[in-house]
């Protein structure tokens, strides 16, 4: 390499489908740090929220635009373009008790079959067809499904609206319940006035967005254990990449998933915390529900693979890995 | 090139487009585009199409057309003209009462969260009927600005769940916290039409003995009671968790179109000039929003955090004096950007700063929200006043509408330091409810 | 002004006015399904999959369209406070630096959402989520009704250009105001 080369500074640019205030978008600067002493200052990222350079639904197009080198957010929101997104960020059940004892072990375990599976492969395969680069994954702790009322049984469920996105939707009704959508910013009022009965996101809709005062009950099951979430590249600058950036790019990205596992770590404690002061109450469903939530979810792995073959192609891997963790 | 700069170039070149008379769409537009080019190049221009699809494609945003669809029903079918003719009746002994009235109602449509329900529906129907009463231009259009503009303080509102979010506080105390302060500017208001019009009753003529004969009273409650209804309507859907705030607007809607069916007064030619008239006002409100979006968008992308940082971190150590330099920074800004473009830009910096000040979070959230109340009154941009621009009759002139502002901009300011002052203004409720 | 000028200029109006009329009910349809999704989701506790994916396809129409319907009756809102008391020459400069502003922005829009839309069509983009239409055709709409607006814009600045230069030749009166 010319010394030129060597001595290049590559600035980029990274936005997070996520706002201010939200723990994985803030914490998305120490992403930028590590690149920054992994390359000795070589790459430096300037960190975007939404909606700060673009809405986040138009990430995906930005990115392989090369409006922005890098977007932050997770696969399902690129479902219909990237069907297999809708896999990576996970159908009900997949990435659900895969075995470690905390939020953490958790998505270690699953990260760890992204990449030894064959699974992150393939998600570069299907991603690059779209001048992208996946670089890698990270989870955003457990998603969280936060109810009015109590629910014990699978007839409690039945009718109740859930606002829930993607495949869920289909799920819940399966379930005889009534996916709904109304907008993440209407559904604290939403709960509140009995709009919605439901409402499901990561750690934030409580530590962040609050619906567990009014909407105090955490379903069990009520989703999966980690949720998955992308850094993904556009192929243009990471083809302009020298190797050695390439790799300090990636080491970054591997450094941010552990920051954000420690993060939703101490998230977690805060919902124990609320668990304690009585504000939020556990709520598992009965075995007979349960069982049948899971019938349910494997339906719609079967459901879902007919729609595209690299679908079909990754839940087959799923489904190997789950076997081998029983 | 430096913020500095940019900041220069984007308020600066905005006000010298505007005082050209520019269309306040593509004066910001333009602007934004020049210095996307300017920092970023041709690349970055993608930006202006993935602002413009957002902002057409926003749920929250189809509140705009729905609104006015309602209020359009309501003026072209002529049921509002007889909703004020017997509120005129109605209200014959009290002075400036239709400008009361309207508060009242704006108040009420506050509750529903949306984007200025009550200036989009009010300015149509409220606004003629007061300038035909021969209403003072500036207590007509000020007190329906002033009024419509509470929906940001008086809960529900959007803006607190950015604030609950960015600060990490509870969104309900959020609520509580804002009602008092949201209160207290309606009853100003109110107090002062009523002192204003006392001391110049030409301001506000009453009904003549003449009119209050021709028409039978009984007779014309009919003609208030029905539109009434409308509002229990939209709230009730709010309330009774029949719709969403979003939803409540188009359930008004239909609902107003019911009441022509009512009357007998849907006819095709109704539905036609509503549709259209609904056309073009948000035709040209949302292209200003698109415009503005953007204007926030390539301010941020400019690093306008990083220079408004450096300028709260050179301040003297101060609590207060950082407190009310902060509140100026919000009103300038105020004055040249979209609220959402300020929330964007300013609040996850000051709440911390606030918080690390030992200031309360709710507190400071409440009177930063009471801050972007008054920029929506404040020009040469301010969202009260476009869209005042759009509903008003012909005869209203810009400078009009500029010109009513400043009475109740200083009530604003004032409930603004009362909240400063005393924050049990803020703080009590909460406190009490939680 | 020439005659056949004005010919095209008024085929411009015609053609937003021939556009507008149709899709200025899209309003009445929004209101119609978001009745529909709430009467639906309360009274009959079945919330459609569809209801505000097709909204905000209608609003994204409706506004589009909106956009040149409000130019062409000269809504978009200006500031006249100071511009009627300029002379002759700034208010020559207002017109210069406004149609080149509307020009900047509305030709940007045309060209970037061009790109959006056949980037759309070439991967056929589907909705996201459990409402799983093609995206493309709406996304390929854009740019069309954003090069309607521009042209339906340059006629409205090209009468504004009649305008003032009948005031530059009579010498006195105010101008028409563009908007
Ligand atoms: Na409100
Ligand atoms: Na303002």
């Amino acid at each position: 390499q010319s010394v030129i080369a060597a001595d290049k500074v590559y600035r980029l640019k990274i936005q997070s489908a996520y706002p201010h205030g939200d723990v994985s978008m803030e914490l998305l600067k120490q992403f930028a740090a590590s690149a920054a002493k992994r390359s000795n200052d070589r790459i430096r990222i300037s960190v975007f929220a939404d909606p700060e350079l673009v809405p986040a639904e138009q990430l995906f197009e930005a990115t392989k635009k090369g409006t922005l080198d890098m977007m932050h957010a997770v696969g399902v929101m690129w479902g219909g373009i990237v069907p297999v997104g809708e896999i990576e960020f996970g159908l009900p059940m997949m990435w659900n008790d895969p075995g470690g004892e905390t939020v953490k072990a958790n998505s270690e375990i699953v990260r760890k079959f992204f990449f030894q599976s064959g699974f992150a492969d393939l998600l570069r395969r299907e991603y690059a067809k779209q001048d992208l680069y996946w670089l890698d994954m990270h989870s955003y702790g457990r998603l969280f499904t936060l109810t009015t009322k109590q629910f014990r049984t699978c007839e409690d469920i039945k009718g109740k609206k859930f606002r829930v996105e993607g495949a869920w939707m289909d799920f819940y009704n399966n379930l005889n319940a009534r996916g709904t959508f109304i907008s993440g910013m209407e559904a604290y009022m939403g709960l509140k006035l009995g709009t919605i009965d439901a409402s499901q996101w990561d750690v934030s809709g409580i530590t962040g967005l609050n619906w567990h005062e009014v909407a105090p009950y955490n379903m069990i099951p009520g989703g999966n254990d980690v949720i998955p979430g992308q850094i993904v590249v556009s192929m243009k600058t990471w083809k302009s990449l020298p190797d050695d950036l390439k790799a300090a790019l990636a080491g970054a990205a591997e450094d941010y998933f552990h920051i954000l596992n420690d993060a939703y770590m101490d998230e977690m404690k805060k919902v124990e915390e609320l668990v304690k002061a009585g504000k939020l109450i556990n709520s598992p469903l009965d075995t007979r529900c349960t069982e049948m939530y899971t019938q349910a979810a494997y339906q719609l792995f079967d459901e879902v693979s007919e729609r595209d073959p690299a679908i079909a192609e990754a839940i087959k891997m799923v489904r190997k890995w789950r076997e081998s963790l029983k | 090139m430096s913020t500095e700069l940019i900041t220069l170039l984007l308020f600066g070149g905005l006000l010298f487009l505007l005082a050209l008379g520019v269309p306040v769409a593509f004066a910001l537009g333009g602007i934004s585009v020049l210095v996307i080019f300017i920092i970023g190049g041709a690349n970055d221009f993608f930006i202006v199409a993935t602002t413009t699809y957002r902002q057409i494609t926003d749920p929250g945003l189809i509140t705009i057309p729905l609104f006015l669809l309602m209020g359009n029903f309501l003026v072209h079918s002529g049921i509002s003209d007889r909703l004020f003719k017997a509120l005129n009746l109605w209200l014959s002994g009290v002075r400036g009462g239709l400008a009361i009235v309207s508060i009242c109602v704006c108040v009420a449509l506050a509750m529903c969260g949306g984007f200025g329900p009550g200036i989009l529906t009010m300015g149509l129907i409220a606004v003629p009927a007061m300038l035909a009463g021969k209403y003072d231009k500036n207590l007509a259009l000020g007190s329906v600005m002033a009024g419509g503009v509470l929906g940001c303080i008086i809960p529900p509102s959007i803006l607190m769940i950015v604030f609950g979010y960015i600060s990490r506080v509870s969104i309900g105390k959020l609520f509580f916290g804002g009602a008092i302060p949201g209160f207290i500017c309606a009853m100003l208001y109110i107090v002062y039409i009523v002192v204003r019009t006392r001391l110049k009753p030409e301001l506000a003529p009453k009904v003549t003995a003449a009119m209050l004969r021709e028409s039978n009273r009984w007779l014309s409650a009919a003609d208030i009671l029905l539109p009434g209804m409308l509002i229990i309507l939209v709230l009730g859907s709010i309330f009774l968790g029949i719709a969403t705030p979003t939803e409540a607007a188009g359930i008004g809607a239909f609902g107003s179109m019911a009441i022509c069916v009512l009357y007998g007064r849907l006819t095709m030619k109704v539905i036609t000039v509503s549709c259209m008239e609904t056309m073009k006002i948000s035709g040209m409100v949302l292209w200003i929003l698109v415009a503005a979006t953007l204007f926030g968008v390539v301010y941020t992308s400019a690093g306008a955090q990083d220079m408004v940082m450096s300028i709260v971190e050179k301040m003297p150590v101060n609590r207060w004096f950082v407190l009310f330099a902060m509140q100026g920074i919000l009103l300038l800004f105020g004055m040249f950007m979209d609220d959402y473009a300020v929330v964007t830009i300013c609040a996850p910096i000051f709440i911390p700063i606030a918080v690390l000040l030992g200031f309360d979070s709710i507190w400071f959230s409440i009177i930063f929200i009471l801050n972007m109340q008054v920029a929506y009154l404040t020009p040469p941009f301010g969202w009260a006043l476009i869209l005042m621009r759009g509903v008003a009759p012909a005869e209203v002139t810009t400078r009009d509408i500029w010109r009513s502002v400043p009475p109740f901009v200083a009530i604003q300011l004032i409930v603004l330091v009362l909240t400063m002052l005393i924050p049990q203004l803020a703080l009590w409720l909460p406190e009490k409810m939680f | 002004m020439g005659e056949d000028k004005k010919t095209i200029l008024s085929m411009v109006d015609n053609i937003t006015l021939w556009v507008s009329k149709p899709v200025s009910f899209l309003v009445c349809a929004m209101m119609g399904v978001t009745t529909v999704e709430v009467v639906g989701r309360y009274v009959f506790n079945r919330p459609t999959i569809w209801a505000w994916p097709v909204n905000r396809q209608l609003f994204g129409i409706f506004i589009l369209v909106a956009g040149s319907y409000s130019m062409s009756r000269r809504g978009h809102i200006r500031i006249e406070l100071i511009y009627d008391r300029l002379p002759k020459a700034l208010k020559w400069c207002g017109w210069f630096l406004g149609i080149s502003a509307f020009i900047g922005f509305m030709g940007t829009l045309v060209w970037q959402s061009g790109w959006m839309g056949i980037n759309s069509f070439m991967s056929r983009e589907l909705l996201a989520g459990v409402f799983r239409i093609p995206l493309y055709p709406f996304k390929l709409l854009i740019p069309v009704f954003a090069f309607l607006f521009l042209v339906q814009g340059i006629a409205v600045f090209w009468r504004e250009r009649e305008h003032l230069k009948k005031e530059d030749a009579s010498n006195h009166g105010p101008g028409t105001p563009l908007v």
